[in-house]
């Protein structure tokens, strides 16, 4: 094979690696917003910090390496609104019957979840600081929207 | 590594990404050299001199190294914890030995494939196994995506094999 070809072969070979890691990457900490329109809640009452605003409800996995780092980030969450952010973190082997109705389907998944069991919205994997810090905001924003709505 | 808790103690997860770092060099090297000849033709004696058959064998035996050894007595490892470690900050996070060690088997098994298939005369053979292991090693380096780590937690959450916490006694 002639040289220009494998280099062709190589630098390709690089590429695709890279496309692949990127769209890894971006599909981590990706937020999903969900309509609330559920009437029942969805997240089991025992899952939900019934003092905090909002619940971070994190999935974790018994091997998952980001879970630790997760960890770290929702709990400087907690501590940045002391009452209003709870933090509670679950091992997924303990509840398999929730990543099917809660649709886990990767570890860490966290779930950002009301004070009456509605999923607000939910992280998939990896998240940085900022990104849990601006989603965290715009549900408070959006609650206190909500509720200045009712008094009108 | 005889501690009586549940979780087993945790490794940083810089060393097997400064690992695969080293292990994506030399498997695009072993592709390049491989695609300069890969038809595998010529006797078995010939092919199992050719510098790509050389240089995936070695990265074989390491690959084999850490997945029956575990990553942390790796020669990366340790080589990690020698030169590299001392310069960097204390980890943010540990993460669990079992994956990575896990990961080496699935590359050892991949480059273990190259070796058999190159030996055998199968053309391209060599080259695509050193190019998945590439690939993998190459997002693990670069992105911190260890696709056998994923498999191994997989595997574990279906049930398919059993985790086994590394712990003395």
């Amino acid at each position: 094979m002639d040289t220009t070809a494998v280099i062709l072969i190589v630098v390709s070979l690089v590429l695709v690696a890279s496309v692949v890691g990127f769209a890894w990457k971006k599909s981590q900490g990706r937020i999903t917003r969900s309509t609330p329109h559920a009437t029942a809640p969805e997240v089991p009452r025992d899952l939900v910090d019934s003092h905090a605003v909002f619940t971070l409800l994190q999935f974790s996995g018994p091997l998952c390496s980001y879970c630790a780092a997760m960890r770290t980030i929702l709990g400087a969450q907690v501590e940045k609104n002391p009452g209003v952010i709870a933090h509670k973190e679950v091992d997924i082997t303990d509840y398999p019957e929730l990543t099917s109705t809660l649709r886990v389907t990767q570890t860490p998944t966290t779930l950002l979840v009301t004070q009456g069991g509605h999923v607000h919205s939910r992280i998939r994997g990896a998240a940085t600081a900022r990104v849990v810090g601006a989603e965290i905001q715009h549900a408070l924003e959006a609650r206190k929207a909500q509720s200045d709505g009712y008094r009108i | 590594m005889d501690t009586a808790s549940k979780q087993a103690p945790g490794i940083d997860p810089r060393g097997p990404r400064f690992g695969a770092t080293i292990t994506s060099v030399l498997l695009l090297v072993t592709v390049t050299l491989g695609l300069g000849e890969p038809s595998a033709t010529g006797s078995v004696a010939e092919r199992a001199t050719e510098p790509a058959f050389l240089a995936l064998g070695i990265l074989t035996a390491l690959f084999a190294w850490g997945a029956f050894a575990g990553i942390q007595r790796h020669p990366y490892g340790l080589l990690f914890r020698a030169l590299i470690k001392p310069r960097l900050k204390p980890p943010t996070f540990q993460e669990p030995p079992e994956p990575p060690t896990f990961a080496q088997l699935v590359g050892f098994f991949v480059s273990a494939a190259g070796i058999v298939l190159h030996l055998v005369g199968v053309p391209y053979g060599l080259v695509i196994a050193a190019g998945v292991a590439f690939v993998a090693a190459f997002l693990n380096a670069a992105f911190g995506l260890c696709l056998g780590c994923e498999m191994y937690a997989l595997l574990v959450r279906a049930r398919i094999i059993a985790h086994k916490p590394a712990t003395a006694g």
